[in-house]
């Protein structure tokens, strides 16, 4: 009924089907901000799970196509986004246990980074998070979306942090994941001493990891079980400079080779650039080195002195192996202040010059790297951009097996969008793998690997028989 | 030409004629019971035994199978027999002959394995570039591949080694109908396994694996993790009591406490360090299982009290606990860092003779274990994962289970309670419970009576998750989680002619028996129930017995065929199935 992704015929109907015993309120909000009045969505703002449930059901029976959001002001829709009516998981905000023993807490989805942190902060604990979030951002949709994480060391797998899960399918089922799917329930759980630090399973599949990158085409998430990250008792953060990626590259392997260093990640001159401008420094960007490491030592178990100090001596040692300079600043940006950032975080998003930004990213491998940043440099010239306005963002993950890789073109840059598909397509060629999928970047994912593709119809297909979650996306 | 002959010649042309086996005596050795599957010594004869060389031979098997009416099951290297199938007409594809580590990346910490490529392999070549694997509690010889992709995982290094259906990265996977598909990154890039988009590989590995019943996986990226200690495992002490030499770099700690509570925040904090190379809890009596050079040796020390300290009784709440630090500063933060935690937590260390240390400390970094410390008629209880918080009820529900099963005289432990148990990736509680069995003919039936009261009680305690649930235990176990509804879809999804052998993934529909058991489960498993399950468990070891009288009186003569009438097939079975 409301399946054309392309037209606003579906509006109508939608508002008939409203109209008709939804389970929830069903209200009209403007697609933009002062929009016309024809440009709106529709939205149900659920409670609590079996809230969600009923809907998904009832959507299901009437052939109502439903779009999920866990995020405060996400971004706005456009107006050749299908018509659909929004889950909105905002206020589904509680948190329901957190043991600071095993840093463990299970929360609901409209959560943000930020509310979380608050709630964390007694136990000594906070989130695991992306470089600077926006601070309405969901941590179970960020975790959903498999956006990368500052903790290196902490990722043993792509499915950190969450451990087990609750989900309502497409299909309107509703299932425990991993550890949850013991007979019982949660508070019996919980009291006996189940923590769900497993997020695998139940038994035979892996439902979470599944549902991890699916761009809410198979299921909705309730709440979740996540690993914390403790405070720090002691931390020191510095960068560490050189003129080229390969050796600081090459410093980042040997770090996570020995677990040193909390978080850490890797800038290129103009991506230094935007994390002054978020943390309100102004400084003339050629000040910046070419690329800098940012390497933070945190500890927040035993000993928290000993070891901060062990750690920062074997990465000092390392950082004078390789002849490479070590500072806590440079040109008056500091490393903590970037670190403390992430404590305290902004609406917007870092990476928008002239309030957009584009950018293009993917995973490999750090001794890759270079060959992808020359790459961009070239694309870069050919569009007429310089290439010292593209931002390179390096993070690494799972203790070092592979990294994100970001270019970030200036929303203000010529040609903005030209150059990043080129780009796009060019680092799929060259082997960059788009895990993360978002839009026209799909089929070019789907491209490289099209013997998959069956596989992944065969999911949507047994979690949404009738495909009412996020029609369309994924190409799904 | 008959469907057998053209079956055979079918395999033949995908593998070559030398590489496929049918003479009773291969297809013997492939259709024997270790004893880790429950029933008898022999059931179903495998149809054939065929060995790949490739993932295109592997292709080309499947194929041929599909084509001829014949299922599949693959195995890696066998190690527990885990591969054997519940029913007749199935070809096995040992996988020996694909054995490469194609790559190993010491700046990525990863490998590229095939299925034979071991795990004792694949340490020592880590191990020359600086990096090491885990190793699952079976030992070296198991196939990393094979333990990632399709079967459990834990192993007792997890505290830095993690767990094996977390170490997967990429996978090649031939799919049921003979299609090669790559999972996460292709070509040569062995690093991710995640979408694009929806993570596929959750479909077809999850806590347990499928044990091939959706296809086999020939090749995958594979974590790798940092070893600080010497480039080669060097030899010490005399076997079967190997040690290795204690490096600079290494401290090999044996705290104990006076309770299971001191020994949970214990762990708990040196879990937050992240500094543990291995923490292992192992029972004392298996500790003197090691220590000992013969199960005699062993009474002869207990009855007359001259065990080394770690391997009595009163050691009970112990742990071995091994760092490795890659700097003189680290390994002086460990030393510190454990002491202090022993001392705070009211443990103390008991000291150690070197040799025994330098065999203990090996068997932590190989898991060499199995063939030490299993020198009993062991079988396994049950397994919980989830966290430390659960350990003092774990040990105290064990010591209730055992003192029940002593009484029958048949289910023991040399302990109060025999609890393996070790963190995984630095937060999470591993524990396995393995009892002894007396050898008998009852034995077996003894053995899985126990094994389910067990796995029961602890689910009803609310334990964490219980973990050996396979084949016909998830309709029992998994139920509530629907684990078996959503099994059945994806299998009949992936494979709707059910090509592939399940008998360790999921019957194709529930038996009226598993219906009724939600009902008749806390009958069943009550202790007045007991003797009626001994009862009905001991008629399949009465059949097992009578099997293999039946196989002696066989042995060296051809498994008769069954007329093809009867099968529909080229069924070759076993005298007594
Ligand atoms: C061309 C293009 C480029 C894009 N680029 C990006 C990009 O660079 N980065 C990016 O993050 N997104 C990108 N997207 C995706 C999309 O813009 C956002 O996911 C969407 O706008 C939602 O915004 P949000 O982050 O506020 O939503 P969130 O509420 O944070 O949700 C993020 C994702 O998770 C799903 N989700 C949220 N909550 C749940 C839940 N409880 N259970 C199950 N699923 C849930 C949502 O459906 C959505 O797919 C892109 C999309 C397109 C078309
Ligand atoms: C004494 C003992 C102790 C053990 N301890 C542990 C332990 O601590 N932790 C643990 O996790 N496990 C343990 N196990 C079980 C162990 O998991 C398996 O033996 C091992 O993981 C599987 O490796 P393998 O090479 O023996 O596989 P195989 O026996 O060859 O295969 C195991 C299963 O996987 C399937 N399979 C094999 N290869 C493939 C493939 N390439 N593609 C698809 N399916 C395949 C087989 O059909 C079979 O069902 C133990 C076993 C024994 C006997």
């Amino acid at each position: 009924m409301l399946r054309n992704a392309e037209s606003r015929a579906g509006d109508a109907s939608l508002q008939n089907v409203a109209l008709r015993g939804s389970p929830i309120e069903v209200r009209r909000i403007p697609r933009v901000a002062g929009s016309a009045a024809s440009e709106h969505d529709w939205t149900a703002q659920p409670r609590t799970a079996d809230e969600v449930e009923a809907l998904v059901k009832w959507a299901a029976a009437q052939g109502v196509s439903l779009g999920v959001s866990s995020s405060a002001a996400h971004p706005a829709r456009r107006a050749s986004d299908p018509v659909m009516l929004q889950i909105d998981l905002g206020r589904m905000r509680r948190l329901f246990h957190v043991d600071a023993g095993d840093a463990v807490a299970i929360i609901e989805p409209g959560l943000s980074f930020a509310e979380l942190d608050r709630l964390l902060a007694p136990q000594r604990l906070r989130s695991f998070k992306p470089l600077l979030p926006r601070a309405g951002k969901s941590a179970i949709a960020s975790y959903l979306e498999r956006e990368p994480l500052l903790m290196v060391r902490e990722q043993w797998d792509v499915l950190d942090p969450f451990g087990a899960a609750e989900i309502v399918f497409g299909s309107g089922e509703r299932f425990h994941t991993g550890a949850a799917g013991n007979p019982g329930k949660m508070d019996d759980h919980w009291k006996a001493g189940m923590r769900y630090m497993t997020a695998t399973g139940p038994v035979g599949t892996d439902f979470m990891r599944v549902l991890q990158g699916s761009q809410g085409t198979l299921g909705i998430v309730t709440w979740a079980a996540i690993f914390c990250d403790r405070l720090p008792l002691a931390e020191e953060s510095f960068f560490v400079t050189a003129q080229t990626a390969e050796p600081l590259l090459d410093l980042s392997a040997e770090l996570n080779y020995r677990r040193l260093g909390h978080s850490l990640f890797l800038s290129s001159r103009a991506h230094l650039a935007m994390l002054a401008r978020a943390v309100g420094i102004a400084v003339e960007e050629a000040k910046f080195p070419a690329w800098a490491l940012l390497v933070n030592i945190a500890a927040a178990a035993d000993l928290p002195e000993d070891r901060l100090a062990y750690e920062a001596a074997d990465t000092r040692a390392l950082v004078q192996a390789a002849g490479l300079a070590i500072a806590p600043a440079v040109a008056g940006l500091s490393a903590q202040a970037i670190v403390n950032r992430q404590a305290s975080l902004a609406d917007g998003d870092y990476r928008d010059v002239a309030g957009k930004h584009r950018s293009v990213f993917f995973l490999t491998q750090g001794d890759r790297v270079p060959a992808f940043v020359k790459l961009a440099e070239g694309l870069a010239t050919k569009h007429g951009v310089a290439t010292t306005d593209i931002a390179v963002y390096v993070q690494p993950r799972l203790q070092g097996r592979n990294c994100h890789l970001e270019f970030v073109i200036p929303g203000n840059a010529p040609r903005a969008d030209a150059l990043a598909a080129e780009l796009a397509q060019a680092c799929c060629d060259k082997g960059g793998f788009f895990s993360r999928p978002y839009g026209a970047w799909t089929e070019m994912a789907y491209a490289r690997n099209p013997k998959i593709v069956p596989f992944l119809r065969h999911c949507k297909s047994m979690f949404d028989p009738k495909g009412i979650l996020q029609p369309g996306r994924l190409g799904l | 030409m008959s469907i057998e002959t053209a079956a055979l010649k079918a395999l033949q042309a995908a593998v070559g004629v030398e590489n496929v086996r049918t003479d009773p005596a291969t297809l013997s050795c492939y259709a024997w019971n270790s004893g880790m599957m429950p029933g008898p010594k022999f059931t179903f004869f495998p149809a054939a035994i065929v060995l790949p060389k490739s993932t295109e031979e592997v292709a080309a098997i499947v194929r041929a199978c599909n084509a001829n009416g014949l299922k599949f099951r693959p195995l890696s290297t066998g190690n527990g027999t885990f591969y054997l199938s519940h029913q007749p007409n199935v070809v096995v594809l040992d996988l020996v002959r694909m054995d490469r580590i194609l790559k190993i990346d010491r700046a990525n910490q990863m490998a590229v394995i095939q299925p034979y490529a071991t795990a004792g392999r694949l340490m020592a070549e880590a191990m020359k570039v600086g990096l090491t694997c885990h190793v699952i509690g079976a030992g070296p010889g198991h196939s990393p591949l094979a333990s990632a992709t399709s079967m459990l995982g834990i192993g007792i290094t997890g505290s830095s080694t993690g767990h094996n259906a977390r170490n997967i990265l990429a996978l090649e996977w031939v799919t049921v109908d003979g299609e090669i598909v790559r999972i996460g990154t292709t070509g040569e890039d062995w690093f991710s396994e995640e979408g694009p988009g929806i993570g596929f590989r959750g479909m077809i590995r999850g806590y347990f694996g499928a044990h091939g019943a959706l296809g086999i996986f020939t090749c995958i990226g594979y974590k790798l993790y940092p070893w600080a200690g010497a480039r080669k495992l060097e030899r010490t002490g005399v076997f079967p009591q190997d040690g290795m030499p204690l490096s600079e770099n290494m401290r090999f700690f044996a705290p104990v406490w006076p309770s299971s509570e001191q020994v949970r925040d214990a762990v708990m904090r040196l879990n937050h360090s992240g500094q543990m190379f291995a923490v292992l809890r192992m029972p004392p009596a298996n500790i003197g299982f090691v220590l000992t050079r013969s199960n005699n040796e062993y009474r002869d020390r207990r009855l007359n009290g001259t065990l080394p300290e770690i391997a009595r009784d009163e050691s009970r709440h112990g742990l071995q606990v091994l760092t490795i630090g890659h700097s003189p500063a680290q390994v002086a933060h460990q030393e510190k860092l454990v002491r202090l935690i022993v001392e705070e937590t009211g443990g103390r260390m008991l000291a150690l003779e070197r040799e025994h240390a330098e065999m203990l400390v090996r068997g932590l970094v190989t898991s060499q274990y199995v063939g030490r410390a299993r020198t009993n008629n062991g079988a396994t209880s049950y397994g919980i994962a989830d966290s430390w918080h659960l350990w003092p009820k774990a040990v105290e529900s064990a010591e209730q289970l055992v003192k029940e099963d002593l009484a029958s005289g048949d289910v023991f432990t040399e302990d109060a309670e025999s609890h393996w148990a070790w963190p995984t990736e630095n937060r999470q509680l591993w524990t396995e419970h393995v009892v002894a069995v007396r050898k008998s003919p009852r034995g077996g039936a003894i053995a899985l009576v126990a094994f389910l009261r067990h796995v029961y009680l602890m689910q009803k305690q609310r334990l964490g998750i219980a973990s050996f649930i396979a084949g016909p235990m998830i309709d029992m176990f998994g139920r509530t989680m629907h684990a078996g509804l959503w099994m059945r879809r994806i299998k009949r999804t992936l494979d709707p002619q059910a090509h592939a052998d399940a008998s360790m993934y999921i019957s194709p529909k529930e038996s009226a028996a598993m219906r009724v058991f939600p009902y008749v489960k806390g009958l069943l498993f009550s202790r007045a129930f007991k003797p009626v399950l001994l009862g009905m468990m001991s008629l399949m070891g009465r059949k097992a017995g009578a099997m293999k009288k039946a196989d002696k009186a066989d042995l060296g003569s051809a498994p008769p065929r069954v007329p093809e009438s009867q099968t529909g097939g080229p069924a070759v079975r076993s005298p007594s199935a």
